[in-house]
């Protein structure tokens, strides 16, 4: 009996010796990741790190981002250009002025550009701690440098759209930690401008010229101080104010310097010029290939075909499907008295305009006069083609171009000398003899007082930059949107019964096919109805309905719900108060 | 003859042994109604010298003296005893044995007798569902355990089974129990034959579960496959086949009230008023062209089928004294309504013990399964884009008159202006088959040193390896969206778990004075690792098959960046379990798990539990209580956790994803982010479970009662909250908030009838939980959650401290808007319109036109004005009577059912037996979002349902085809209309669409026969029986969609979504099954 009680205890004793070897093995939970990295392990490697800035340009691609949605919906109706069809929660509702906490596209742009911020902040963190950014080789110390300059810029941009969008937004500048409060307050705009125009200025030092470096894109010192200038002008421009109304920066002469001495050494640094060409600026980005002569495109948002960007989609011409070109389905549409207000020698309107749609077996048709798009992107200009009915094209997204840089130059020259200096007349010059290329000498007298040559900037803007939905932001900080907006509809009632100084537009177009281009026997002038009865219908067979097709409704459809010192910023989204007690929202929302 | 010589030879065997034989002893032994019992075992008590019984119930076997006693034994039967005495022939009548008294429960690590369990488990053995063909284990559960919910998905032959123990205590985390097959947990039961289940056993608190620890929170639910037996060999055969159909299809409008709303939706614009002429005809030519015609029937196109299902299953179990072995090989292939769907299942499964010596005995198992899956069904978890029933029940049914051939509304107009395919073309073109093959393999060493003690060391290996392609033809959603092109898809998922586990028993029944202990000491490792591959690939050549571009994927042109994954996740454990017994009356457990996961920093966690039972029939003062034949007390009290989040999400880490890289001179460039708000503090979801149980069993256990009252608690809720996403994140994973689930349960088994021939007896089960939120968050108090089958319907569930999780959250529904709502121009007797051209509601009247947009007047559904908003005070303000989504939604349905059950009816009657299963769900909600979207009209050229009738909606034309807008003209019109006209704006979610989701389902019928014994004796079979069955025979429902038992919104398998439960969307419909069949015993 005490021999079995002997076995027993040294067996159990074995057992429990033979388990416990088990659990003294403390790194046995050590699971090591493979399908992801750590941070420490991705700072102190250039190419680590570079994947990670790669992370917040992605984001840009999407369709929330740059894509679609913050690139297109977010910049209309203005005078100049609308969304087409009647409202909804959606898109439509943002262009008519009447979006809800409940609109579906105010919550993923939001989201995205916050994840933006957070992936910037990690960057930055992550470089300003990397010990390549001083200790590297000078290749490293270079490569870090940049990035770092990168993470800054990006950071700032998405402030700008966070501001102009939504006004005060809460401000995070650290990467999540555990432990963080998650419900941040609105911070002021003014605050978060001081930070990002402060990093801008940072960043401008530490990113190189375009020349410096292959051409991608990435951002360059240009694309820096291009943003900077914005940005400033932005801050010392109006905006609508939690206090009330429409309010204008303080100090803003010193941020209309900032501009101004930003734009000048983009000018003085010989690293990009405008291209001679208007259309042919387009059409290289619609053959997907950057241009290499003049970088008069400084920032570009990178699409891939299939994948992202639809520009040429839905800002652009109307497709057929099985036309050779694949499907167009436009969704912004030029404003009539845009279309009427350039000079007819302007190069710039057959570009930002098209009056027609391609049917499926490639016949262009003439659009009706309330229907034409803004199309500085077709998909018929892409070579090689792209058949089929998927939507992302892969045309880049310009962010800034060189003639931007030119207009905002004489803008706050003009601004910080009381009236246009010689350098602001020569930079409003170069703009226009570009575009009217071939005409130089017929471009219109350019004023030389302050409120007469700001009426020209204006002007040009709408001119230089339409299409590109920049014109909803450039009339805010001005205070312009609703006196434009009126001036417009205005405009379109005279077009409608044809009045000065529309009185040669004609109310029906007649036009045949050549092919199957489009050949017109009255586009720009009136014939009455008895001269179209009478022409040879067998050689111009089409009548399309120009002025005709212009109602009261149309007009009134066009930013419907616009109501200034209010509808000027977008409500956040019901999901994020519902989350974030700190937050609420304002301006009448 | 064979088999005589077999069971000769057997007996041999068994009485290699016998030494000095000095008398014989022979007799018959029969069963209850005088049948001869093939091989019973007889054996002389305290020897183990026996033989068996011949095919005529017949026996012989020498014993030594007088004093001997013979234990006559049969599985199902009362064992007897009778000594020999003076006597040379003992005949014997065994009794069965209902009562399940000495039935062994298998609880994790080890086994118990049913009489000493404390804790509250469910059983199914293998004889409750032997009769009943099976297409699936899940299938077995289903209504038959009191507190076991089973749902199945939706009708396609491969649907999701959600199982849920008592309720399911998390929020957003995986509420599936944890499966333990043969001792190893794997991920599912859908690869197990169910021909193969020896017992299925649901340990439902954590008294029992305690033992799982960390995995132990939400159930276990431990299947048994069949083993080898003692001293016979049993070769069976079971084969069945048969029908499925579709029993209930969704009445849509007709070809001629089709056109009729075409044309009337089409009255809106002049083009689209000409394009509908141009399709469909004048008013003046449609009396002519439509009336009475019979469209094309797409849901009989699609689900019309009688699906054929066979099933076979050839099984060899046997053994003698030192191995016992069953090798089983089933097939199945069933066809689903649906064409291009179908199931097809091999399943193999081998099982070895081996008694080495006295002290050592070796299990071997392995099982094999090969599932292969085709079609894609209707669902997806995606958005209505990509979900496919839409087709089938609103493709148009008639194309239209085209005698003008430039008139043609062809295929892909129709589909661009619509929305919708050909659902036949498409149902070809949405290709998919899925193919898994799991394989499992284990081991076992028994070593028994002593008597009373066992070692087992038991080592296993399981690996599944998950392949899912798909091909999406010219038709699909998906093409459109790439250059028209088809797309492929492929998916390879790869598991591998190994897991060791190491345990100690140590058994002593007779410590004196009535005292017994059981102790188990146990260390487990369980390791698994996932890798993940995905492809896909886009632009193929139309002219390839399906099969051709799975089978060449670099054909396509573009293909796009390959995503793969692997983790790990490691599990060690030390647990212990010690069992006390008194003199049978008092019954104790306690146990003790420590659990460390590689899935928390804080890798450790303890699971304790205890419960204890009075037996109280024991007791002297029940003797004279006869009716009682046992009674037992029994109450419980322990924890187990849930630690089902993702692997390593405590970590600091930064991935990689294919989606939307950016583009470097059209090169796309990959990229690391942070893609989660890492968590270190994680830990795990904590269940206390408390229960209360009483077992009665009364005439002999001729009645058997189980109750059960359970009030459990889950604190530190893993619950993914939404976070403000100015953090950069949407949502982080936190141990926040906690629920409870309570509830009552009752099982009856009542033998009702034994009388000669005819034999009767009754399950029933019933089960009552209910669910509450009670903490969600350090300050939240509601968090809000989507379906997400439209974009436009926003939060449509609300999850609220205090109430259950799955509140459904919309819109109330007031009717339509009628004339009288509207103001009218006094002057001109017609509806006065504001600015914008819009109709002026009166000043009291609700107005909804800011949520329904599109189409808002005279006939528009109506929604309730519930509140005003309130300003950031608090006060109200007041909106005049505006419906808007911020204020006027409220909890409008609950998903949850008062109570579930089950009845399950068995009588035989000579060779018959006839099986009747029923099941219920009671008091729960569904809604019904196909209802929503196919009546309305957001898209021209789309079929409605017969909903819409044009006798029963809100009609805008007159019978001369012309549009009223007066308004006495449209009153008149409209006076008896029931039904709003079909909204053309968004997909709403309103109260209309919440219907009553109880039902009563005669879930199966079973008719089976088996030859008697004389004449197959001739034939030397055992056993063979045909049957006749019918699955969902019949459901009673007031719900309108095609089955009451549905879950479509889940999320996806790697993200479920336990918060919208009981949305009907696109389901894939259930069928009904005519089956016939046969088992042979050889």
């Amino acid at each position: 009996m005490r021999q079995i009680l002997y076995h027993k205890t040294a067996f159990l004793a074995g057992v429990v010796a033979f388990l416990s070897s088990l659990l003294s093995c403390d790194d046995y939970f050590e699971v090591q990741p493979v399908s992801s990295f750590e941070p420490e392990n991705i700072f102190i490697n250039v190419d680590l790190t570079k994947q990670t800035i790669l992370g917040i340009y992605q984001l840009m691609t999407r369709d929330e981002g740059y894509s679609k949605r913050l690139s297109m919906y977010y910049g209309v109706d203005t005078d100049i250009a609308m969304c087409t069809g009647s409202l909804d929660n959606g898109r439509r509702g943002i262009a008519k002025y009447a979006a809800n906490s409940g609109n579906e596209e105010i919550y993923k742009p939001w989201t995205n550009l916050y994840n933006g911020i957070e992936r910037s902040n990690i960057c930055i963190e992550g470089i300003s701690n990397s010990p390549l950014l001083e200790g590297g080789t000078d290749d490293e110390q270079f490569e870090m440098k940049r990035m770092y300059g990168e993470a800054l810029t990006l950071r700032a941009l998405h402030y700008y759209e966070l501001i102009r969008n939504w006004g005060d937004v809460p401000l995070q500048l650290k990467p999540y930690e555990p432990g963080d409060d998650l419900n941040s307050p609105k911070t002021d705009r003014d605050l978060i401008y001081e930070q990002i125009i402060n990093d801008l200025l940072l960043a401008e030092t530490l990113v190189p010229w375009r020349s410096m470096v292959p051409n991608d894109e990435r951002i360059t010192k240009g694309a820096v101080k291009g943003l900077l200038a914005r940005i400033a002008l932005a801050r010392g421009g109006y905006s609508l104010r939690r206090e009330g109304g429409m309010q204008r920066g303080s100090n803003h002469l010193d941020y209309y310097q900032i501009a101004r001495d930003q734009c000048w050494e983009i000018m003085q640094s010989g690293e990009h010029a405008l291209n001679p060409n208007y259309e042919d600026l387009f059409r290289t980005q619609c053959e997907l290939k950057l241009e290499n002569a003049y970088y008069e495109s400084i920032c570009e948002v990178g699409m891939g075909q299939s994948v992202s960007g639809e520009n040429g989609y839905y800002l652009g011409t109307k497709l057929g499907d099985k036309s050779r070109y694949g499907r167009g389905n436009p969704g912004l549409q030029a404003i009539p008295t845009y279309f009427y207000s350039f000079d007819s020698l302007d190069t710039r309107r057959d570009v930002t305009i098209a009056c027609y749609e391609v049917d499926d077996d490639n016949i262009r048709i003439l659009r009706d006069l309330n229907n034409i798009n803004v199309a500085k992107w077709r998909r018929d200009w892409m070579d090689p083609l792209f058949p089929g009915t998927a939507k992302y094209t892969g045309i880049n997204w310009v962010l800034l171009r060189y003639s931007d840089v030119l207009l905002m130059f004489a803008e706050a020259e003009n601004e910080l000398n009381s009236g246009p200096t010689q350098a602001a007349i020569d930079a409003l010059k170069a703009v226009r003899e570009r575009a009217f290329r071939g005409n130089e000498d017929q471009i219109p007298s350019i004023p030389s007082d302050y409120e007469g040559f700001f009426s020209a900037i204006v002007q040009e803007r709408a001119w230089e930059l339409g299409g590109e939905c920049l014109r909803k932001h450039d009339l805010i900080r001005w205070n312009l949107l609703d006196l434009k907006l009126d001036e417009m509809k205005d405009d379109l009632r005279k077009l409608v019964i044809r009045e000065y100084p529309y009185e040669n537009v004609p109310e029906n177009v007649v036009w045949r096919n050549n092919g199957e281009q489009l050949e017109f026997l009255n586009m720009y002038y009136h014939m009455d109805s008895a001269a179209i009865a009478d022409r040879d219908t067998a050689y111009w067979p089409n009548v399309t309905e120009w002025t005709a097709s212009i109602s009261d409704e149309y007009i009134n459809t066009i930013a419907e719900f616009f109501q200034p010192n209010s509808r000027e910023l977008l409500p956040i989204h019901q999901n994020i108060i519902d989350v974030n007690s700190n937050l609420e929202n304002d301006y009448g929302y | 003859m064979k088999r005589t010589l077999v069971l000769t030879l057997l007996s041999l065997v068994l009485c290699f042994e016998s030494l000095t034989a000095q008398k014989t002893i022979s007799g018959t032994i029969q069963d209850e109604n005088n049948e001869p019992l093939i091989g019973a075992t007889i054996i002389m008590k305290g020897t183990n010298q026996g033989t068996v019984s011949d095919v005529n119930g017949n026996y012989s076997i020498e014993v030594r003296d007088e004093n001997d006693i013979l234990v006559f034994s049969f599985l199902g039967y009362l064992t007897e005893e009778i000594p020999v005495g003076s006597k040379s022939s003992v005949n014997v009548s065994l009794i069965p044995d209902f009562t399940g008294m000495e039935e062994v429960v298998v609880i994790g690590y080890g086994t118990i007798k049913k009489r000493d369990l404390t804790a509250p488990v469910a059983s199914i053995g293998a004889e409750q569902i032997k009769d009943i063909p099976l297409a699936s284990t899940a299938q077995a559960l289903t209504g038959r355990l009191a507190g076991v919910s089973v749902t199945t998905s939706e009708g396609s032959p491969d649907a999701e089974v959600k199982i849920r123990v008592r309720g399911g205590g998390s929020i957003t985390q995986n509420n599936d129990p944890l499966y333990i097959v043969d001792g190893f947990p794997v991920d599912g039961i859908g690869d197990i034959s169910p021909n193969d289940i020896e017992s299925i056993d649901v340990l439902k608190d954590a008294s029992s579960t305690a033992i799982y620890g960390a995995r132990g929170a939400n159930g276990v639910i431990i299947v048994t496959t069949k083993s080898g037996i003692k001293d016979r060999i049993s070769i069976n055969y079971n084969f069945y086949t048969g029908l499925k159909q579709l029993p209930k299809k969704m009445a849509v409008l007709s070809p001629e009230e089709f056109v009729l709303y075409q044309y009337e939706r089409s009255g809106s614009s002049v083009p689209e008023r000409n394009q509908f002429e141009d399709i469909y005809g004048t008013w003046e030519q449609m009396d002519s062209l439509y009336n009475n015609i019979s469209g094309t029937d797409w849901q009989e196109e699609v689900f019309g089928r009688n699906a054929r299902t066979t099933s076979h299953n050839l099984s060899i179990r046997g053994g003698a004294e030192k191995f016992g072995y069953n090798l089983s090989y089933t097939n199945n292939d069933y066809q689903g309504i649906m064409i291009e769907s179908g199931y097809k299942r091999n399943n193999i499964n081998l099982k070895l013990n081996v008694k080495a010596t006295d002290k050592l005995s070796i299990d071997l198992g392995t099982r094999y399964s090969d599932l292969k899956v085709m079609g894609s069904g209707t669902s997806d978890p995606g958005k209505a884009s990509e979900n496919r029933l839409k087709h089938s029940v609103t493709y148009r049914p008639i194309e239209g008159f085209s005698d003008d051939p430039d008139l043609d509304f062809d295929d892909n107009e129709y589909t661009s202006v619509s929305g919708l395919s050909d659902p036949v073309e498409l149902t070809r073109d949405e290709y998919e088959r899925k193919h898994k093959i799991t394989t499992n393999f284990n081991g076992a060493l028994n070593f028994m040193p002593f008597e009373d003690l066992v070692f087992r060391s038991d080592v296993g290996y399981y690996t599944t390896q998950d392949n899912r392609d798909r091909f999406y033809g010219i038709t699909t959603y998906l093409a459109r969206r790439y250059a028209d092109m088809p797309v492929v898809k492929v998916n390879k998922d790869n598991l591998n778990r190994i897991r060791w586990a190491n345990t100690l028993n140590y058994t002593k029944n007779d410590l004196g004075s009535g005292h017994n202990i059981t102790v188990l000491l146990g260390q487990e490792l369980v390791n698994t690792k996932i890798l993940e591959f995905e492809q896909e690939t886009r632009e193929y050549s139309t002219a390839l098959t399906p099969e051709l571009a799975l089978g060449n994927l670099e054909l396509g042109e573009a293909p796009q960046p390959a995503d793969s994954y692997e983790s790990e996740d490691k599990l060690l454990s030390y647990f212990g379990r010690l069992n006390y017994g008194y003199k049978d009356k008092y019954l104790a457990q306690i146990s003790l798990r420590a659990d460390g996961s590689s899935k928390f920093r804080n890798a450790w966690g303890f699971f304790p539990s205890g419960s204890i039972a009075w037996r109280i029939s024991e007791e002297n003062f029940m003797e004279n209580v006869s009716f009682i034949s046992s009674l037992k007390l029994r109450a419980s009290y322990g924890h187990a956790g849930n630690n089902r989040i993702d692997d390593l999400y405590f970590l600091n880490k930064y991935e990689s994803d294919p989606e939307k890289q950016y583009f470097l001179n059209e090169n796309p460039a990959a990229y690391l982010y942070r893609k989660e708000p890492f968590n270190p503090y994680l830990t795990w979801e904590t269940t206390i479970t408390r229960d209360l149980g009483l077992d009665l069993g009364i005439f002999n256990q001729r009645l058997y009662v189980t109750l059960d009252y359970y009030y459990n608690s889950t604190k530190d809720l893993l619950v993914d909250v939404p976070l403000d996403p100015s953090t950069g994140y949407e949502s982080q994973i936190q141990n926040i908030g906690s629920t409870t689930n309570y509830g009552f349960e009752a099982a009856f088994d009542a033998y009702l009838i034994e009388k000669g021939d005819f034999k009767l007896s009754m399950n029933f089960n019933i089960a009552f939980n209910r669910n509450r939120v009670d903490k969600l968050g350090e300050d939240l108090k509601i968090a809000y959650f989507t379906s997400g089958w439209s974009d436009d319907t926003g939060y449509d569930y609300i999850v609220r401290v205090g109430d259950p999780v799955g509140l459904m959250y919309g819109f109330e529904t007031d009717g339509f808007y009628t004339v009288d709502d509207f103001e009218i121009d006094p002057e001109t007797g017609e509806f006065l319109f504001d600015d914008n051209g819009d109709y002026v509601l009166k000043p009291d009247v609700a107005d909804s036109r800011n949520v329904l947009f599109e189409g808002f007047g005279p006939g528009s559904y109506k929604l309730r004005n519930l509140a005003d908003p309130v300003d950031s005070l608090g006060n109200p303000i007041d909106d005049g009577n505006l419906v808007t989504f911020a204020d006027d939604r409220k909890v409008i349905g609950n998903a949850n059912p008062k109570h579930i059950g089950g009845i399950n009816i068995m009588a035989q009657y000579k060779g018959f037996d006839l099986s009747i299963f029923l099941n219920w769900v009671y008091g729960n909600d569904i809604y019904n979002a196909n209802k929503i979207e196919f009546t309305s009209g957001y898209k021209a050229y789309t079929n409605l349902l017969e909903d819409m009738n044009s006798d029963v909606r809100w009609m805008t034309v007159d019978e001369n085809g012309d549009e009223v807008t007066n308004p006495e003209e449209l009153a008149a019109l409209n006076q008896d209309a029931t039904m709003w006209k079909p909204p053309t704006g968004r997909y709403l979610f309103h109260s209309w669409a919440v219907e009553d989701g109880s039902f009563l389902r005669i879930n199966n019928v079973t008719l089976g026969y088996s030859f008697p014994q004389k004449w197959l004796n001739k034939v030397l079979i055992q056993n063979f029986r045909i049957f006749f069955t019918i699955n969902n025979l019949y459901t009673f429902t007031n719900y309108s969609g095609y089955d009451p038992e549905v879950d479509t919104r889940r999320g996806t398998e790697n993200e479920p979504n336990p918060l919208t439960p009981g949305v009907d969307y696109s389901a894939y419909p259930k069928s009904r099954m005519f089956l016939l069949g046969l088992n042979v015993t050889l």
